[in-house]
Order: C-alpha cells, then structure tokens, then sequence
C-alpha cells in the first residue's frame, strides 16, 4: 500500500497545497462519517 | 491535449459522463483522457473504450486506518499524499473537468494542476474557504440540478455542455467483455425482459410484492416472455422475496422463465445481457443508463423523488411510468401493456423519451408527456428556464415551443401564474436596488459611513431575496443562479472590495436581465394565449433571438 512506501513525503509533498490536502483529507472523512459518501448511500451494483 | 476528469460519484454518475468522454475524444482527436473513480464504482468507467486511464480512489485503502482508528488520520494523510503525488501531479493538463460537485471533489480539484478549469473548485484563505464554480454551465448545475429546480436538461446533456461538445457522443461506444457465459440467443417469437429490483435506497424502488406482481403479469400476458433478474450480490434477499412471493401466489409461473444475473457478473458485464433484453424495467438506477447506452429500451418507474428529466434513460423511445398515482395492479398491467407495444391510454401516467437535436448540434433527451397534460405554469417556467440557460451559458437561442398558457380547466395555475409574475416584478426591482447600491459604493470607495450604510442595504436586499426564493419556487431557479455567481464574487479570489463590488453589481445587472429574459417569454406565451399569436413555432424562433438580443 501507498503508505508503506519508502519514498520521502517531503520529497512528495514538495509543489502540494498542503492546505487543500488537509481540507481534501478532512472533506472525504467527513464524507464517511456523515454517510454521505457514495459508498455509504449506494450498495454495490447500482 | 491532456483532459481530466473526476467523477467521484456512483456507477449511474459514471455511466452518464461516459458521452461528454466519447464527445471529448470525437472533439479533440488524439486527446488522452485520465478518469478519476471511486474503486468501488470503477467498472461502470471500463465500459468506454475513451478513457485512456483510470485512476481509482481506494476509499478502504486511503481512508481505512482513519476510519478504524482514532489515531490513524497521520497514516490515512500519508496515504493520500503518495495517492495525489503518483497519480495526479505528475502531469499538467490542459483541461479539467469536476462532474462531482462535492466539496471533497473541489478540494481534489484545486490540487491538480491544469490549465483550463471547469466543475467545482475551491479556494482558500486566511478568512476561510469557499466552493467556486466559474463556468456557467456548471453554475446552472449547482444552481439548478444540486437545488432540484425546474431543470428539464439531462445530466448527460449538462455534463457534455461543461465540457463544450455534443457532436458524436451518442450513440455510445463501449467496450464489449468477454464473458465464459454470454446470453443464449434469443428465438424470434420469445420476449426477454431486464428487471432491477432494488435501487441506492429503498424510497426509490418498489416494494417486493408489487415487483412481484408486475413480474406475474408479464410472464401470464406474454406468455412467451422470460425475465433476467439484474443487480449485485446485495440484491440477493430482494430477488429471492420477490421469486417466493411469485412461487406462492402463482405456482409453476416462473419454471424455466428466469435467470438471476444478479451477483454473477461485474457491472460492464452486464452489456451483453442487457443488450439481449427486449426491455429492462427499472426505478431510477445505473441499469437504466447502461440500458439506454446499450440501446435497449427502458421502462423507469420513477419513485423516491427522482426526477426522470434529469437522470431518467437517455435517447428515443424509453418509457417513464409515473407509479405515484396507480396500484400495483394497474402499474403491471400498463408495464406489461408498454412491452406489448400497445397504446391504449391508461389510468397510469406515462411519458416518453425523445432525443432531439438542438440547433448547434449539441443533443438534448427530452421527456414527453404521454397521456396527460403537464401544470401550465410550472411547464411554461420549465421550458423558459431552458431556454434562458442556452441563452446565457451557451450563447444559443433554441428552437423549442414556448408553451400557450390557454387551459381554462388549470385555475390553479392562473394564481400560481399571478404570484410567480408578482415574485419577477419584484426580484426585478430588488436587481436594481442591488445594482444601484452597488455602483454608489463604486463611485464612494473612501466613504466609509456612506460604504456601511450601503452595505446595510445590499445585506437588506439579500435577505428580501432569499425570502422570494424559499417561498416562490417558480422564481427560485433565478436567485439561486444568482446567489451562485454572487458567491464566486465573494471568493477570496477577488481582489478587493471594489473588485468585490464590480462582480456583485454584475451579477446583479444579470439577475436583472434574466427576469427580463423570463418576462419575454411570458409576454410571447400569454400573447399566444390570447390569440395575438396564432401559434408560437419554430419558425418565431428568429425574432424571438431579436427580442432577446434587444434586452
């Protein structure tokens, strides 16, 4: 997985808005916790 | 060229984004196109043979150890960076398309780099974030579709105008999979109906017993009819109620009849089967759009709020079956009459799907009523908010038929007519309060007594705006368009308040011209009413353009 990549995420974060990806992290989670993500409101096959 | 496209929504989303996708490639040949999906939902996008490549979003992957753990939102961020790093950043694009309109889409969005920009975006600063939409026609999607206004346009036919195509991107192309089991052929005289039971919730879907009973009456109408039960494995408990509860009420009906698809095969394997279908009958689901891709025709049954306008089957000749105001009985009887290619009227209203294209090419799927007669008023708003959103976000005067408001039965509508006329008069005159407080604050900037005071009063117009808009649906498609470019305005964006100012005079100067636009079209369908006008056709639609041009 992703995370358990040896690559640098300085070297990753290097050019990255890190305040968007804090807002992107925060908005997704958001998302999963109020049910309001596609995966919450949709079951598989629709 | 380098396009990208985030479609973070569900399969049916995905499915009707494919069209802008075939347009872009048909528009820009040569282009190399990148879909960003949820993992979850990725098949439906293997459907295209455009989409150069994938990108999935591994919701379990990413957000897992967050969502298991409370201290695991540092491992979830690391994830998500080398997710955004590796398969974002490394390009520039030359276009990128939002079609998600979330906020977790806008934030996506502002990360990656690209030159063009349409969809959601956001923006940040010291004095907070907001969510700004700059293209119009994403604007009239936010500000219309997300508000459940009057739109009558197709998502497929806003998805394919953000994006500026049209031409060649329907009918679909699709990649066809290759399945150990495909469909056996299917004999001349023999009948194979599509049925997907379940939909995303079960507001939007019918309960067992009806589905069986609409199930029975198929199979004893046309007795050489045989059923392919679609969906997933979740459909599992649903498919087996509906089969015992045929089984009890009907032995012996369904032996040898049926084929339970559900759970067997992914979604894009579907294709064949879907294909082999002389119908499928669906609540508003991603099976109706891959039906309508496929060109198999469609019978919605519309429930949960779902509006079949919007994201109902694409295309000609699919059938819409509004199940609100029949029992289950007659709901079978007119799906198993719809089958039969019968028109006799019924109880039950129904409308048909016509794809028609517009004047520049660019295709609209309409829905047309069958066997009963729309609300005048609410149609008549519905076609001149259509034809206001060509005009103003696409620079086209369509050739549509502004509906006559001359039914003397529809009283109801007459005062709905009144009050919706009183509610533009007076968004009319609040546009020019605001533009005029505006355009004082503009000439006054050092003025700071005369700047609070003014303020006072444009927050006073919004408010008296914002009433309008929750209490007179008809006029609420404008102030929302409005409260929408008002809010890109106020992005941190901006620069300064005269700045400020400019863009909030404008948008108030364009609420102005769109009630004037409105009001037009009224004039013109109230004139035909009374006869002034013999009959309001196409062949009008060149001095309509003049009178439009004039305001």
């Amino acid at each position: 997985m992703a995370g358990n990549s040896t690559t640098d995420l300085d070297t990753l974060l290097e050019g990255i808005d890190k305040q968007l990806l804090l807002k992107l992290l925060d908005s997704l989670i958001a998302e999963q916790k109020i049910k309001m993500a596609p995966e919450c409101e949709e079951r598989e096959g629709r | 060229m380098k396009i990208i496209i985030l479609q973070l929504a569900r399969l049916g989303d995905i499915v009707q984004t494919l069209p802008t996708i075939q347009g872009l490639k048909k528009a820009h040949p040569g282009c190399e196109i990148t879909m960003v999906v949820r993992s979850t939902f990725a098949d439906a996008a293997r459907i295209s043979p455009h989409v150069d490549k994938l990108v999935e979003f591994s919701t379990q992957d990413i957000l897992g150890p967050t969502l298991t753990d409370p201290n695991g939102k540092a491992e979830s961020l690391a994830r998500l960076i080398h997710w955004v790093a590796n398969e974002l950043l490394t390009v520039e694009y030359d276009l990128l398309l939002n079609l998600t309109f979330t906020p977790a889409s806008a934030y996506l969005a502002s990360l990656v780099r690209a030159k063009d920009r349409r969809g959601v975006m956001a923006s940040l600063s010291q004095s907070g974030d907001s969510i700004a939409i700059h293209d119009p026609w994403s604007q009239y999607f936010f500000a219309q579709v997300l508000e459940r206004n009057l739109n009558i346009l197709h998502v497929n036919d806003i998805f394919m105008r953000i994006a500026g195509v049209g031409a060649g991107a329907w009918p679909l192309q699709m990649n066809e999979p290759v399945l150990a089991s495909p469909p056996p052929a299917l004999a001349p005289d023999r009948l194979r109906i599509g049925i997907q039971l379940t939909a995303s919730t079960n507001d939007k879907t019918l309960n067992h017993k009806v589905w069986a009973q609409i199930c029975k009456v198929i199979l004893s109408v046309h007795e050489n009819s045989e059923l392919i039960f679609f969906g997933s494995a979740n459909d599992a408990d649903a498919i087996v109620a509906v089969l015992t509860e045929i089984h009890q009420t009907a032995p012996g009906l369904m032996s040898h009849r049926f084929t339970v698809l559900a759970g067997r095969v992914k979604f894009h394997e579907n294709i064949p089967w879907v294909r082999s279908c002389n119908f499928v009958v669906s609540p508003d689901t991603a099976m109706v759009h891959l039906a309508s891709a496929c060109g198999t025709r469609v019978i919605e049954i519309p429930l949960g709020g779902v509006r079949p306008e919007e994201t109902g089957p694409y295309g000609d000749g699919h059938h819409i079956v509004y199940a609100a105001n029949a029992d289950g009985e007659q709901l079978s009887f007119e799906v198993a009459r719809i089958i039969g290619g019968e028109k006799a009227k019924t109880v039950v209203a129904e409308a048909i799907t016509k794809f028609t294209p517009c004047t520049t090419g660019v295709p609209r799927s309409e829905i047309v009523p069958h066997n009963f007669i729309q609300e005048a008023t609410s149609n008549f708003f519905m076609q001149a908010y259509y034809l206001l959103a060509e005009f103003r976000c696409g620079g086209r005067q369509e050739d549509i038929v502004i509906p006559k408001l001359d039914d003397p039965k529809q009283t109801a509508a007459l005062d709905r007519l009144v009050n919706a006329y009183d509610a533009l008069c007076t968004t009319r005159r609040l546009s020019e309060f605001g533009q005029h407080h505006c355009l004082m604050m503009l000439e006054n900037p050092g003025d700071q007594a005369l700047l609070k005071d003014q303020m006072a009063k444009l927050a006073e117009i919004e408010s008296m705006l914002a009433k309008l808009q929750n209490s007179v649906s008809l006029v609420k498609p404008l102030i929302d368009t409005w409260r929408v470019a008002k809010d890109v305005a106020y992005a941190p964006t901006s620069n300064g308040l005269e700045d400020i100012l400019a863009l909030t005079e404008g948008c108030y100067r364009e609420l102005g011209q769109n009630v004037d636009i409105v009001q037009q079209l009224l004039q013109t369908a109230v004139e035909a009413a009374q006869g002034k006008v013999k009959d309001v056709k196409p062949s009008n639609s060149a001095s309509r353009g003049a009178e439009l041009e004039s305001i």
